[in-house]
């Protein structure tokens, strides 16, 4: 690609009031040789932008660099063909004259470097060629139950085919053999058989021309990328379609729905003790068979011990939910579960007395008027408390129930003839298998790595991200992917494969595939309806996004992604581990096989690439180094001279810096900044490009990582401080301080912490002194 | 100590909901009526233990409460609770349950329950005094004969006076035996010393003839003379000067019934003070609270129960009979007229009495002050017993 290089420095915004533009003209026509420079009082008006257009048709120039404001404005107005022309944002406002004294020679060298830098780098880079394909359009959705239905039909009405996987011999899922809704809306009194409502649904999903059903299947193997999916389906023996069949699809919609969390871990609450001690989904069981599967309406409930029509029954709520031991989670639908099984006792029961004890009643939204009315019938009692012990006494037949810590302000001791235990959600995630391949009890799985089977559960929750660089939980049985990094979609918590929900709702850890309903997350057959329909907006945008060659988020539209320059591979395998969306594949000898539709252009293996053969058009180890060795370094040692490289996230951290300017708070002018796509993509070379020029510190700011992660790329922000410790073995090596690299996490909304940060990390370098290696 | 199993009882719940307009189901306990109630404390945290209890249907812990009788329906509670759910009003409903479950006869739970049974109670007991009144004194007047010889004032008091006094006072004292036997003998726990009740009298004269706890309804931090200017003790000081009045006037009925059979119309300073102003009291009260009653402004005007009209208005003609008797002896009304105006007076007073003070919302002014002093028994006991345990352990 030729370098027409054109520098266009705007002075609007009193940009030329406080900086001498002439002199910034003349620094960045030495350093570059442009074919163009010029400044403008008004570059993003009508005029500015015309002669920027005429310089391209007529001087060619191919290689714009406008130092204006952030990149992150403007946008609409600097926007010229990406596909043949470079533009290179220089943020001279908000990072420039907005944080710093007017009229200053710090302020005017800051500016001059950030010239610089965004001229080199628009020299060495070279325009997106975007891989434009004929993709596949389908949409396969894994599950036929509530959510799998509407992805299905939803789908289907947008217009795309669908293939639709169910591993039962019926649709409907989980709720459809139960027995009765609980009703949405007031006055809450048509709980309608569960049945009905589904029946509607599946047979718009049957009569659909755009739905291919598999009854009786399972997913054997999925592999290729979006838009080429490669999908074995593997129907049971005597179908109408048996064997394995291929078929391909463009995204995947994972809605394998959820089961009952094991009832035989409920020891401690009475299970077993009697039957009649059930679960709320044993309660739903009976209620189905009383009622002849939905023939009559009228029937009592009678105890499962005796036959006799029950005159009291205890729920007991969070029944291995929100402990420690068991699911540390809150299932957000046995409180109206409960509610809903209270009221229909209390229809066919009408002289028993309903207790429920609850550690919080948490009926979402509206659903909160549905408790208000059970609570306002006389036979339903309703009481806060820990529940200390459950006994059976046999010669009454009575279930005992001792609650402490309760409103009443002392220990209750209650005895009832039946007891509900409504215990929680357990995604249908997959199946964890065990260091020999043995397959581990999938309620196990949500709070255990595969460290063994024998490990006691509760305690190793908290450690279920396993470090950074550790292989998934190795999961399958349910998408059986081909991916390098595991079977299944990686999980966000407790076997949940969300991502992370705070920012991006439906979004997922692996292109194309998104989870959604109560595998996601725990959710009700109404909140699943919704989320169905997200996730095939998710499925259909990732679809057509893949097809035009452009990333989906977080870097919607971008069209790089990343080249490896295979030959000069050492097969160290580091891309392949970690890539957070398992883009990656590898061959045999460990050579990188990469899937480009799978990839969100992050970076994050450009950053690990100890021989540097990862490189984008637009950002590669050489562009970002050619940077850093464009920023001047003045060699007399005083407090002015010090240089900081700023290495900030381009998601959270630049951001935060812009909103300072905005604010118009002054900062260091020792610092350079250079935003990266995520530090992960951080290369180790440029540190030593960096310390080896004589720059004296760098900072590193980027998202928060750990648990509750806000890293945009999942990993990145972890990474760089994983691989900064190794670093930091190199600097000693070096004689150099360690303490001149250091990592900041930092949100959006912490900028007014920025003066502090950078403040104190200046004051650190400067009292280790200038780098030594600086005019070496 | 193994607790007692939990039994709740429905029938309760339905009782309490029909002798009131509490939604006490809606609670959940988020204990806001307690922090804004003036009176309730940490050891006594009403309202917001009563909602649940009551809830739950837990009758023997309702029956041993006294703290139904501590509360004076300052309405903060109501005002403030965020599900509607009138604490203040379920207080008042456990007031009715109370009188119910200290009254053996049953008598109270049929009248708060059944409004025609009120009313049929009190014809009953009018027209026994008619039948009574003819045996006494014929159903006309001796021709000729003055008023002390048509209705001597003996014969009243011997034949009505004594006799409802008598009445009143032993099923009074029985009932509240009764509350003493479930609030403080069935605490299980503290013994009280026999001195305490001796040492704590004090409270239940002072709280009898003060209402002193009433005042306090109100804990806002204004001088007690700004209270008064603006106009926030009106309710309890009218509260009051009904009560006093009230007493007053039955004191001088059975003691002094001569006083109000004197014809001269302004003989003795006593009987101006005694019958003239206790009767203005009376009449200046029960205006009061019917008004309050009707424009249900305040929150413990918000809700009336049959019994609280019926108890209202009782007292208002009783007033009102009392004063037209008076007036039609002291101007010398035809001793005929004033024959059939007696007899009216006291087929409507002793209907007041009979039903009205034990069986009914009259009742409260002998249940609050004990309870006042019950409570104040439990606690002495219960800090001296403390103080004891505290200086054993130092022994040991």
């Amino acid at each position: 690609m030729d370098n027409n290089l054109g520098i266009y420095i705007c002075s609007g915004c009193d940009i030329g009031e406080s900086l001498n533009i002439e002199r910034l003209v003349n620094a960045a026509k030495d350093s570059n040789k442009p074919l163009v420079c010029m400044s403008h009082e008004f570059l993003c008006g009508q005029e500015g932008i015309n002669l920027i257009n005429n310089d391209i048709s007529e001087k060619k120039i191919n290689k714009l660099v406008i130092a204006a404001c952030s990149m992150r404005a403007k946008q609409d107005v600097f926007n010229f063909d990406p596909l043949s022309i470079h533009t290179e944002r220089v943020n001279i406002r908000e990072h420039v004259i907005w944080i710093s004294p007017a009229n200053d020679d710090n302020t005017q060298l800051l500016a001059e470097d950030y010239v610089n830098m965004g001229a080199s780098r628009a020299k060495k880079a070279a325009c997106p060629e975007p891989l434009i394909q004929d993709l596949n359009k389908t949409v396969l959705v894994v599950g036929g139950g509530v959510t799998g239905l509407n992805a299905a039909l939803n789908s289907a009405k947008a217009g795309y085919d669908v293939i639709l996987v169910e591993k039962k011999s019926y649709l409907g899922g989980f709720p459809y053999s139960k027995y009765k809704k609980w009703e949405t809306k007031p006055p809450f009194d048509k709980n309608v058989w569960i049945k009905e409502g589904l029946d509607a649904l599946i047979n718009s999903v049957e009569n659909s021309k755009k739905i291919k059903i598999y009854e009786n299947s399972k997913i054997k193997s999925v592999s290729g990328a979006p838009g080429k999916f490669n999908i074995e389906i593997e129907a049971a023996e005597g179908g109408d379609n048996s064997g394995v069949i291929t078929e391909t699809a463009g995204s995947i919609i994972e809605a394998t729905g959820w089961k009952p969390y094991d009832a035989k871990k409920l020891g401690y609450l009475g299970y077993g003790l009697t039957p009649d001690i059930l679960t709320n989904v044993e309660l739903e069981e009976f209620y189905s068979e009383l009622s002849e599967n939905g023939k009559t309406e009228s029937f009592t409930v009678k105890r499962k011990s005796n036959g006799e029509p029950v005159k009291s029954i205890a729920f007991i709520q969070c029944a291995g939910s929100r402990d420690a031991n068991h699911l540390p989670y809150c299932s957000t639908v046995c409180c109206m579960s409960s509610l809903k099984e209270a009221a229909l006792i209390r229809k066919n029961n009408p002289n028993a007395n309903v207790y429920i004890i609850y550690k919080d009643i948490r009926t979402l939204g509206e659903y909160e008027n549905f408790y208000r009315k059970m609570q306002d019938d006389e036979g339903i009692f309703m009481v806060k408390g820990v529940v200390s012990g459950v006994s059976y006494d046999d010669k009454g037949n009575a279930v005992n129930i001792k609650v402490k810590d309760t409103l009443f302000a002392e220990d209750i001791d209650l005895d009832v003839e039946m007891l509900v235990l409504a215990s929680g959600m357990v995604p249908n995630s997959g199946e964890v298998e065990g260091p020999a391949g043995i397959k581990l009890d999938a309620n196990d799985a949500t709070c255990q790595p595969a460290s063994g089977a024998g490990a006691p559960t509760g305690a190793s929750c908290a450690a279920a991200n396993p470090p950074v660089g550790a292989p998934q939980i190795n999961k399958s049985g349910i998408l059986n992917l081909t991916y390098r990094q595991g079977k299944e979609m990686p999980e966000l918590a407790y076997g949940f494969p969300d991502s992370n929900f705070i920012c991006f709702p439906y979004e997922s850890r692996r292109t194309g595939i998104y989870p959604a309903g109560a595998v996601r997350m725990p959710l009700d057959t109404v909140f699943s309806v919704d989320d169905a329909k997200g996730a095939v907006l998710k499925a259909i945008q990732c679809m057509e996004q893949t097809a035009k060659g452009r990333a989906v988020h977080p870097r919607s539209n971008d069209m790089t992604y990343p080249f490896f320059d295979l030959p000069r591979c050492t097969q160290c395998k580091r891309c392949t581990e970690e890539c957070p969306f398992g883009a990656i594949d590898e061959d045999e000898k460990g050579t990188p096989k990469y899937n480009p539709e799978r990839c969100r252009r992050c970076g994050v293996c450009m950053g690990a690439c100890p021989v540097r053969i990862i490189s984008f058009k637009n950002y590669s180890p050489d562009i970002i180094g050619s940077m850093i060795k464009s920023i001047y370094i003045p060699e007399e040692p005083t407090d002015e001279n010090y240089r900081i490289l700023v290495f900030a996230c381009e998601n959270d951290a630049y951001p935060a810096l812009d909103i300072l300017g905005l604010n118009k708070i002054n900062l260091s002018s020792n610092i350079r900044v250079i935003p990266v796509r995520c530090l992960g993509s951080i290369n180790n070379v440029w540190y030593a490009d960096a310390l080896s020029k004589g720059i004296d510190g760098i900072l590193l700011l980027g998202c928060k990582f750990g648990d509750d992660y806000q890293c945009h790329f999942i990993k990145g922000s972890e990474l760089a401080s994983y691989r900064m410790n190794n670093l930091k073995e190199t600097l000693t090596r070096l004689v150099l301080e360690e303490e001149r690299v250091r990592q900041i996490q930092l949100e959006f909304t912490d900028y007014m912490k920025l003066p502090e940060i950078v403040e104190d990390f200046v004051n650190k370098v400067k009292s280790l002194g200038l780098n030594p290696y600086k005019g070496f | 100590m193994e607790k007692a199993k939990i039994k709740t009882d429905n029938d309760l719940i339905g009782y309490i909901k029909e002798v009131g307009e509490s939604n006490f189901k809606k609670c959940f306990q988020c204990g806001t009526c307690s922090a804004v109630c003036p009176l309730s404390t940490e050891d006594r945290p009403f309202p917001r233990k009563e909602m649940i209890w009551t809830g739950w249907g837990l009758k023997e812990k309702l029956a041993s409460d006294l703290d139904p009788w501590l509360c004076y329906y300052c309405g903060e509670c109501s005002k403030n609770c965020p599900r509607k759910a009138e604490p203040g009003e379920l207080m008042m409903s456990l007031r009715r349950f109370l009188i119910s479950a200290y009254d053996w006869t049953g008598i109270s739970k049929i009248l708060y329950k059944f409004k025609y049974a009120e009313y049929i109670a009190i014809l009953i007991v009018a027209l026994g005094v008619l039948i009574e009144w003819a045996a006494v004194f014929g159903l006309y007047p001796a021709a000729g004969a003055s008023l002390g010889q048509a209705v001597s004032p003996d014969k009243i008091d011997y034949f009505f006076d004594w006799p409802i006094t008598v009445f009143l006072g032993v099923m009074l004292t029985s009932f509240i035996y009764n509350m003493f036997r479930k609030t403080v003998l069935s605490g299980g726990g503290v013994k009280i010393p026999l001195k305490v009740y001796f040492t704590e009298a004090w409270s239940l004269v002072f709280n009898f003839f003060t209402q002193y706890r009433y005042s306090k309804c109100d804990d806002s931090e204004e001088t007690a003379s700004k209270k008064l200017a603006s106009g926030k003790y009106n309710f309890w000081l009218t509260h009051l000067l009904l009560m006093i009045s009230y007493v007053v006037l039955f004191a001088g009925i059975v003691f002094f019934l001569g006083w109000f059979q004197a014809e001269n119309s302004l003989p003795y300073l006593h009987i101006i003070l005694f019958d003239y102003f206790a009767s203005i009291g009376l009449m200046f009260g029960t205006v009061y609270f019917m008004i309050k009653r009707l424009t249900k402004k305040i929150e413990r005007s918000k809700f009336s129960h049959h019994t609280d009209w019926m108890f209202v208005i009782l007292l208002f003609l009783t007033g009102l009979s009392g004063i037209i008797l008076r007036a039609s002896i002291v101007y010398h009304f035809a001793v005929s007229t004033i024959f059939y105006i007696y007899l009216i007076h006291l087929m409507i007073l002793f209907p007041m009495l009979v039903i009205e003070v034990p069986f009914s919302k009259w009742s409260h002014l002998a249940y609050r002050p004990v309870a006042i002093y019950f409570a104040n028994l439990k606690e002495k006991a219960k800090s001296l017993n403390l103080g004891n345990s505290e200086n054993a352990e130092i022994r040991n």
